[in-house]
């Protein structure tokens, strides 16, 4: 038992020694070769660039700071001036005191008049305060508010430029966290920190002063006391409690994952009749959760009553010696009043100074989350090979080849393309099919740079290389279905002039007509002023695929890709839009991935993926008559599809 | 749960309502409020009543604080009793040494019962609500989308515990503090007292005039918040179209006008608390003033104290604080309301009911029949119409139809998910509406076309959570050829399995369905065929899994692969919700009607 203990303590120790060598390796940034290929060299480097990332974020700030310091300046005086203001409120009280309390009798009329004049300064000096109040807020709070907004603005303009990789690694969630809780801790403790740390020295600045002038230096050192008891408390206390709150927040993160799972489960949890056992497991959670909460309750309920126990010892102090002195005549008896005052003015700043050490550490963290993705860079830009790229390629004709194309998903095993080689002649309508995962969305991501090959050479269209072409210049070249059909909730006329330069209503209305959904906008009240999502109409999901279409075509772009787009239209509507699309892939590059063989069949070439290779290539007479694969897919989809390509209606 | 702001599947807006009703609301929601608490009523209670010592002993602070200063004035006019005072000075600070540490024990044990309470509160409302869920009507999943009823279970009971642990007490903290202090205030010094409630209507007014504007605009800030969170959740989601069409520069400046809106509303919120606050100080200056004057005035016709004129200085500050907490607590009280009203109406929403006069099932055959059987989802709609036949204990069933034909509807009604509008369900013979519903489910088993995975492992997600031994778990999984994947993972039936299942594949999963069919031996099998193509491998173990699973039950299977249909003893072609053809392929083909047509035209 013992034993088993002092070998705990000694692991506690030798750990802690770890992080401590750890904490000072990574601020002196640097990965000493004895680590190198364990898991140590990864915790390093890891919180080297988290260092990295919070000095370029504090250097952010400071340039913040620097640019607005005029207004800062302004802010801190108007904080000082009120806090100079409050002190003088009961240095007043006290002088009161003092003169009735040596008022001789008979003097009684002029003490009144100086009385009576003594409280119209204080009232007087609560509208100066009001106004000094008002700038302080406005100043510093409103500076901390426009550093809210600029970072904010920051991070979703590099947001958007950043790769597709990088929404991959980091949710949604993660991200929108960050724009919100990071960003609000990042306010407060810059906007409240300010405004508090001034707050708390220049009252205990004066507090000292006036206390020491006024009473005597032991008096106020014994006053005095508590002060960094209370300090240690909030910091030792916060940490606890966070400690503990974090406890909850997981729970309470495994509660809600729990009951995510079971409602999206419902189907199958009431099919299968286990409701009463999801009951009892949920139970289970929730209980964890309230015993989390429980422990986080104790910490709680005990904090703020020792804080205000350790700030009334002040009191005490003050009525124990300061009350014994006033007896004697060392100080007088306004000195004690107005001490007492002074007192409750500076517990306040004191709890404040602590709570800001917390303010503080969070807003590190939020800043350092910040910067992590402010200073993200794109994996993909223009010369990112060397190369600059070339100017101005103009409209390309799309004619593109593969060369010895291979590809693998950053944090993926495996390659889901390798070995590719073919060319398509401008012009021309190629299908891609395969299985689910055999890469034919990736040939589309390829093309458009959404993900980035490896080397150069592998991909050119027109003779160039994919990475030689300006970004920009490559994506206008292009006009793209995506296989979600992801709409934007605005207007329908909005997502199929999607760009830039927008389009005149003719060509949207045109291009409507070309992916037969012409007919179902003029139905909605609002035609194409129709909003769409959360806001307005949902559409179906062939309805959806055909506005994607109409947003891909009304490009006029050489290279055409369809990503599986027209599986949820049915068989009439997908015939018409097929024959539109005649007209359309004429002159155009075309490339469709498909599941369904009426939608690939007429294509000039259609290509069979297979373990990540080119297993067939071909018209499809000469794939049904080479009898491989694409045959076989071909016979299954048939059987397949009878109910597909039934009846028809409905 | 993702950031805050966001109102998931949230009820009517705030400002849609009028007023009156909005007071109607909050009133029945604060009612709800209490009935939760009801159970707590000793511990709540014991709270309060120890809240109210707390308070007793804030205000006899002051109070101690005042004796000594009158014991120092006294002492300076007659220097003779210095020694009697000062035994009385330390006596003093006995006492407030010890109603320090009384407050220091008492504000723990209020504190800590309340957030236990409150917390017990929260885990047995979510434990109902969750409870309730469970066993909710079907179509109710149908319209609510899964991120609305995770926010009611997990995030609206989160919020009412705010009630509990900080509204609810500091409200009778401040209540009573405001009663104890005019209380006080009264028994010193009448003249003083009336003094102080002076600037009482100046702040009243203050007051409601701020959290009028204040509500305002603290409603428009959290518009503006979940505008931002539904941009980014919404951009996050479209990032590839926008980098496609090259949207970027667009973007930015969409979002730099929302980003902007939200400053403003922001910057607003600073005026009025800029304002307001401060305001408050100058009533809290004026009543100093006049404390001090009417004080001192006293003093020099030694009327009153200077003790007093201290003690009134700190009660007037006690005065302010707690009717200023009042005027705060709205928003936090906003939010709970909701919450509570939200709770609420999820709980009034009805679950699947058994028919009082059940009748048992018993050993089960498995005869399936529809009676005339017309069905809608919505109104008039009708999916089904006059839909009858009868599956024989131990018959294979192909449902075959086009898309939007009524097939998934049938397995629907047959685990009595939906209520049937006219006709009825028979199984063994007995009328659907009279089956206790979860006997019935227990008889049947399912296999869905999208496979359902939980967080666990292989096995827990063939058996679920049934109490059956291992060897029968095994056993399924052979009979469907699901072992022989399964046995080649590395923890074989200990495998971790994650939710959306991504590190299994299509087929796969398939298999695991299967296996979790038929685990339990069900005499009825509903399916629903994956139209997903797999591998020509996997194909062969499901075509053959398929079949064993069937093998000597009743079986109804929404067919997608020629084997199926050619298997199956009948076929049924649904058309336009009416049963068109039924009979065996063979037969079906020499009809040469709807079922011939669609199969000719595959193969010609």
């Amino acid at each position: 038992m013992t034993d088993n203990a002092n070998s705990g303590e000694q692991k506690g120790n030798a750990g802690l020694r770890k992080k401590f060598r750890l904490w000072r390796l990574a601020r002196q940034g640097r990965v000493p070769d004895e680590i190198k290929g364990t898991p140590e060299e990864k915790l390093l480097k890891k919180k080297i660039k988290q260092n990295k990332n919070l000095k370029k974020g504090w250097g952010l700030f400071i340039e913040f700071i620097r640019r607005h310091w005029v207004r800062y300046s302004f802010g801190v005086l108007a904080i000082v001036s009120v806090n100079a203001m409050s002190i003088v409120t009961p240095i007043i009280t006290g002088d009161i005191v003092d003169m009735l309390s040596d008022t001789a009798a008979g003097m009684e009329s002029v003490s009144l008049k100086r009385l009576s004049m003594l409280c119209l300064v204080i009232v007087g000096l609560s509208f100066a305060k009001l106004m000094a109040n008002f700038f302080n807020r406005y100043l510093i709070q409103g500076a901390s508010n426009i550093l809210e907004y600029a970072m904010r603005k920051r991070m979703f303009n590099k947001l958007i430029d950043l790769s597709i990789s990088y929404f991959n690694r980091k949710s949604a969630g993660e991200i929108m966290a960050l724009a919100s809780n990071d960003l609000r801790a990042l306010r407060h403790a810059v906007g409240h920190g300010i405004m508090m740390l001034t707050n708390a020295l220049v009252l205990l600045g004066a507090g000292f002063i006036y206390l020491t002038v006024r009473l005597s230096l032991p008096l106020t050192l014994a006053i005095m006391i508590p002060f960094p008891f209370m300090l240690l408390l909030i910091n030792g206390f916060s940490r606890f409690i966070q400690a503990r709150f974090k406890r909850v927040q997981e729970t309470f993160a495994d509660l809600s994952s729990k009951v995510e799972e079971n409602i999206s489960g419902i189907r199958v949890i009431k099919s299968f009749v286990q409701e009463e056992q999801e009951i009892a497991n949920f139970r289970k959670i929730n209980e964890s959760n309230y015993d989390a909460s429980i422990k986080h309750a104790r910490v709680m309920a005990i904090f703020h009553p020792s804080l205000s126990f350790i700030s009334t010892m002040s009191y005490l102090i003050m009525l124990m010696a300061g009350g014994l002195m006033a007896m004697q005549g060392a100080i007088s008896l306004g000195e004690f009043v107005a001490a007492n005052t002074f007192i409750g003015m500076l517990i306040r700043p004191i709890s404040f100074l602590g709570m800001l050490i917390n303010q503080m550490q969070q807003g590190k963290v939020s800043l350092t989350r910040i910067g992590e993705l402010i200073f993200e860079n794109p994996d993909i830009f223009d010369g990112k090979f060397g190369t600059p790229p070339i100017e101005s390629p103009g409209r390309l004709s799309g004619r593109i080849e593969f060369n010895n194309l291979r590809f693998k998903y950053p944090e993926k095993d495996g390659y889901i393309l390798d070995g590719i080689n073919t060319a398509i002649a401008p012009g021309t309508t190629v299908a891609l099919v395969g299985e689910v995962g055999s890469g034919k969305t990736t040939f589309a991501n390829l093309l458009m740079r959404i993900f980035d090959i490896e080397e150069k050479g592998m991909i050119t269209i027109d003779g160039h290389d994919i990475t030689d072409i300006p970004l920009k210049a490559l994506r206008d070249n292009i006009g793209y279905v995506p296989q979600d059909n992801f709409l934007f909730s605005e207007s329908i006329a909005y997502n199929i002039g999607f760009s830039e330069e927008g389009y005149p209503m003719e060509e949207i209305e045109n291009a409507a007509r070309k992916s037969n959904v012409y007919g179902n906008i003029m139905e909605f009240p609002e035609k194409f002023d129709t909003m769409l999502g959360e806001k307005g109409v949902n559409l179906s999901g062939g309805q959806k695929q055909r506005i994607c279409i109409a947003r891909a075509l009304i490009k006029d772009a050489p290279i055409l890709i369809l990503d599986d787009c027209l599986s949820s239209v049915d068989v009439e509507t997908e015939k018409e839009i097929l024959a539109n699309l005649r007209d359309v892939r004429a002159g155009r590059t075309c490339i469709i991935i498909s599941h369904r063989v009426s939608t690939i069949k007429d294509a000039d070439k259609i290509i069979v993926l297979e373990n990540s290779r080119i297993a067939e290539e071909g018209s499809h007479d000469q794939l049904v008559a080479l009898g491989g694969i694409y045959d076989k897919m071909y016979r299954m989809q048939l059987i397949d599809e009878i109910e597909i390509n039934g009846g028809g209606a409905l | 749960m993702s950031g805050p702001g966001m109102g998931r599947g949230g009820s009517r807006s705030l400002d849609q309502v009028s007023v009156e009703e909005k007071k109607k609301m909050d009133r029945k929601a604060l009612r709800n409020l209490l009935k939760y608490a009801l159970p707590f009523w000793p511990k709540f209670l014991l709270a309060l009543m120890l809240v109210l010592m707390l308070t007793g002993a804030e205000l006899l602070r002051p109070y101690i604080l005042g004796l000594a200063i009158d014991d120092i004035a006294f002492t300076l006019d007659n220097p003779a009793g210095i020694l009697d005072n000062k035994s009385r000075i330390i006596l003093m600070g006995a006492a407030f040494f010890g109603l320090a540490l009384a407050q220091l024990v008492i504000g723990y044990f209020s504190a800590f019962i309340l957030r236990a309470t409150s917390a017990r509160i929260i885990m047995n409302l979510r434990d109902k609500v969750f409870t309730h869920v469970q066993r909710l009507h079907f179509p109710y999943f149908d319209k609510t989308p899964v991120g609305s009823l995770v926010t009611r279970i997990c995030n609206d009971t989160n919020n009412i515990s705010e009630m509990y642990t900080n509204v609810l007490v500091n409200f009778f903290r401040d209540i009573f503090e405001i009663i104890g202090v005019i209380i006080v205030m009264f028994m010193i010094n009448t003249r003083l007292a009336l003094a102080v409630m002076v600037v009482v209507p100046l702040m009243a007014a203050a007051t409601i005039m701020f959290r009028l504007k204040a509500r305002k605009v603290f409603t428009r800030i959290r518009a503006k918040l979940a505008a931002i969170n539904i941009f980014l959740s919404e951009h996050i989601a479209g990032m590839k179209i926008i980098q496609a069409f090259n949207m970027q520069n667009a973007k930015k400046e969409e979002f730099d006008t929302v980003n902007h809106e939200y400053l403003r509303e922001n910057d607003k919120m600073i005026v009025i608390f800029g304002v307001f606050r401060p305001f408050m100080e100058i009533v809290a200056a004026i009543a100093t003033a006049l404390i001090l004057w009417i004080g001192g005035k006293g003093i020099l016709e030694s009327a009153i104290s200077f003790g007093t004129v201290y003690m009134f200085l700190n009660y007037s500050g006690k005065f302010f604080q707690p009717i200023m907490n009042l005027t705060e607590m709205y928003n936090t009280t906003q939010s709970s309301l909701v919450s509570s009203d939200r709770i609420e109406s999820l709980l009034k929403t009805g679950t699947e009911e058994n028919p009082g006069d059940y009748q048992e099932l018993g050993e089960i055959r498995g005869e399936i029949e529809f009676r005339n059987v017309w069905f809608a989802y919505v109104g008039e709609n009708w999916v089904l119409r006059d839909v009858s036949f009868t599956v024989r204990p131990g018959e294979k069933i192909a449902i075959v139809g086009t898309t939007g034909a009524g097939k998934t509807t049938i397995i629907s009604l047959i685990l009595g998910f939906y209520k049937i509008q006219k006709g009825e369900i028979f199984v063994d013979g007995k009328p659907i509406s009279k089956i206790n519903i979860r006997e019935l489910r227990k008889a049947v088993g399912t296999v869905r076309q999208d496979v359902f995975l939980f967080q666990g492992d292989i096995e827990t997600n063939i058996r679920l959570y049934n109490d059956i031994d291992f060897e029968l778990v095994k056993k399924a999984a052979e009979t469907v050829n699901a072992s022989k994947f399964i046995e080649n993972l590395p923890l074989k039936y200990k495998e971790p399995v994650n939710q959306r299942g991504t590190t299994l594949s299509e087929g796969q999963r398939q298999l695991l369905s299967f296996a979790r069919a038929i685990v339990m031996d069900p005499r009825i099998l509903v399916l629903d065929e994956a139209t997903s193509s797999v591998d020509a491998r996997t194909e062969q173990l499901i075509q053959e899994g398929l079949e064993n699973l069937m093998e000597g039950r009743t079986s109804i299977t929404i067919a997608h692969r020629l084997s199926t249909i050619k298997n199956a003893d009948r076929i049924l072609f649904l058309h336009h919700g009416r049963i068109a053809e039924s009979g065996s392929h063979t037969e079906l083909m020499e009809l040469r009607k709807l079922y011939y047509e669609l199969y000719s035209i595959q193969y010609s």
